[in-house]
């Protein structure tokens, strides 16, 4: 399997106070790679490092054959690297459909089908009625497909999935989840931060813990779920 | 207290008057209203309170005077003109904002109001450098001389076109906002720029291209402006504090904000010139006050969270 995302010794800073600490992993073409960690361990920091939001002040990202590190967030972008946030980040003004049409990116002449407003629709069945309702008004749940439905008007090959679970009602994180599951079939690469172990292992091939701004662990989900220590030290409350 | 009334507001009664002073407040409102959308628009997406707004809208009358002078009596000229004017501000301001703003977006406020009061100064000392201190005149049209008769009142005719480009140009505002993809890229970066960037726009780029819309905006109406008050300095102060009253009558940012609030600005202005002609903003104030104390942020201006 060849790499498609090459991070090495990221380290990153919010103001003064350093938040990652050299971290490194690697993501396969059409992997799911779930960081996993508490609140404040550097989950979303790594995310913006990769996409330019946080320069990172030391270390390099790679994405297929080049080098992104400190590279403006709308170049990352363009390279094929879709950002769904934490906060989700809906435009509140624009309608679902507008919300998508500022996100669209002509696709790259690689044969794969581009993304549409109407494939979109297909995958997240209910935002179609919503279309032109504003993006404000949508339930918490509504917003975060848009978002991730939103991404993927760029026709990414690597997604970045920031805690897309967090804070939605477990009827729709399961929903959401068998959608997440149709897009990796897809063949997308997906670079998933989480702290809902279930939602992960169904998700991903492999993790990494992340823990204080360092990766503790990478290997696969069953070892992990088997290893009571490294459970109870790097995940539980 | 019946006599301040008969002195003061005697000439209501007086049809024509009130019907003259209606009309040309109505005129005047569209350059208030395409001045202060520029200043609102600018404002909406990048955060600057750019006092130089003012000046650019100087800027758009000294150009139509120059203007003039090198189109020297080619047909049509006084439409290429305007044409020409606002793309002159416009490049003006793209390249203040290239050069200057783009690198304090991030900066405390008080810097940039410090940049931008800066410009005020630099630009009204260019202006008296390149164009003298004196007056410029610039000559009306000759389809657009003369007067038309409105409710038995004579109006110049020129204000009519004044308040058709207005007009024209709040729809086409609205057209470009609400049915263009650029537009659809200017209302997502009001509300995050960081995002627009991940879903890979050049948002410093749509910056530039938003400043010099607003730019083009005074510069249009300080150009229609000319014909009718001379380009002279001193005009980028005067306009600047009317527009500021504008923003935050109507919220900044507000496209609906900034055309209502222009229309009661100016009519209250052309009224009060002749109920109390020493003080004939007090009326705009008045309500600017109230509007501050009851709702700071504006009539159709968004709370701040």
């Amino acid at each position: 399997m060849t790499d498609l995302l090459v991070v090495e010794g990221l380290e990153a800073f919010y103001g003064q106070s350093q938040v990652l600490f050299g971290v490194s992993f690697t993501i396969g073409k059409g992997e799911v790679l779930s960081l996993l960690g508490r609140n404040g361990a550097g989950k979303t920091t790594t995310l913006k490092s990769i996409m330019g939001l946080v320069p990172p002040r030391a270390g390099r990202v790679r994405f297929g054959s080049t080098d992104i590190t400190g590279r403006p967030a709308h170049r990352i972008a363009r390279l094929r690297i879709g950002y769904v946030p934490e906060d989700r980040v809906i435009f509140p003004d624009l309608t679902v459909w507008e919300n998508l049409d500022v996100a669209r990116r002509p696709p790259l002449p690689d044969g794969r089908e581009a993304w549409t407003e109407e494939r979109v629709f297909e995958l997240f069945a209910q935002l179609r009625p919503m279309a032109r309702r504003l993006g404000g008004t949508l339930s918490g749940g509504e917003q975060q497909m848009l978002a991730i439905a939103r991404a993927l008007m760029g026709n990414p090959d690597l997604l970045l999935l920031d805690e897309p679970s967090e804070g939605l009602a477990p009827l729709v994180v399961q929903t959401m989840l068998e959608q997440l599951l149709r897009l990796k079939e897809t063949g997308l690469t997906i670079l998933l931060s989480e702290q809902n172990l279930t939602f992960a292992r169904r998700l991903s091939d492999r993790v990494c813990v992340i823990v204080k701004g360092e990766i503790k662990y990478a290997g696969s989900m069953e070892e992990l779920v088997a290893n009571e220590t490294l459970r109870r030290a790097y995940l539980t409350v | 207290m019946l006599e301040f009334f008969a002195t003061h507001f005697g000439w209501l009664t007086d049809v024509s008057l009130v019907t003259l002073q209606l009309a040309s407040g109505i005129a005047s409102a569209m350059f208030l209203f395409l001045v202060a959308s520029g200043l609102s628009l600018i404002f909406g997406v990048s955060r600057i309170i750019n006092f130089a707004h003012g000046s650019f809208y100087m800027f758009g009358a000294y150009f139509a005077h120059t203007w003039v002078q090198l189109l020297g009596g080619t047909p049509g000229e006084f439409w290429v003109m305007l044409i020409l004017a606002s793309l002159s501000v416009a490049l003006l301001g793209g390249v203040l904002e290239v050069l200057f703003l783009r690198r304090i977006y991030h900066a405390d406020p008080i810097f940039q109001l410090l940049l931008t009061f800066a410009f005020v100064l630099l630009l009204s000392d260019v202006a008296k450098i390149l164009w003298g201190a004196e007056g410029k005149v610039v000559p009306r049209p000759e389809a657009l001389a003369g007067s038309v008769s409105i409710l038995g009142t004579p109006f110049p005719r020129y204000m009519l076109l004044v308040v058709a480009a207005g007009f024209l140009v709040g729809l086409a505002l609205w057209v470009v906002f609400y049915r263009t993809r650029w537009g659809r890229l200017v209302r997502a970066a009001r509300h995050s720029r960081d995002m627009l960037g991940a879903l890979g726009t050049n948002v410093p780029r749509l910056f530039t291209q938003v400043f010099m819309l607003g730019s083009a905006l005074a510069g249009l109406a300080g150009a229609m402006v000319a014909p009718i008050v001379t380009a002279a300095p001193g005009m980028d102060a005067s306009i600047i504090i009317d527009a500021f009253v504008v923003v935050v009558i109507g919220g900044l940012g507000s496209f609906l904000g900034a055309a209502l609030a222009s229309l009661l600005v100016a009519v209250l202005k052309a009224l009060g010139t002749v109920s109390f002609p020493a003080i004939s903003m007090v009326l705009a104030y008045v309500v600017m006050a109230v509007v501050l104390i009851f709702r700071p942020w504006g009539l159709f201006g968004r709370r701040e969270e």
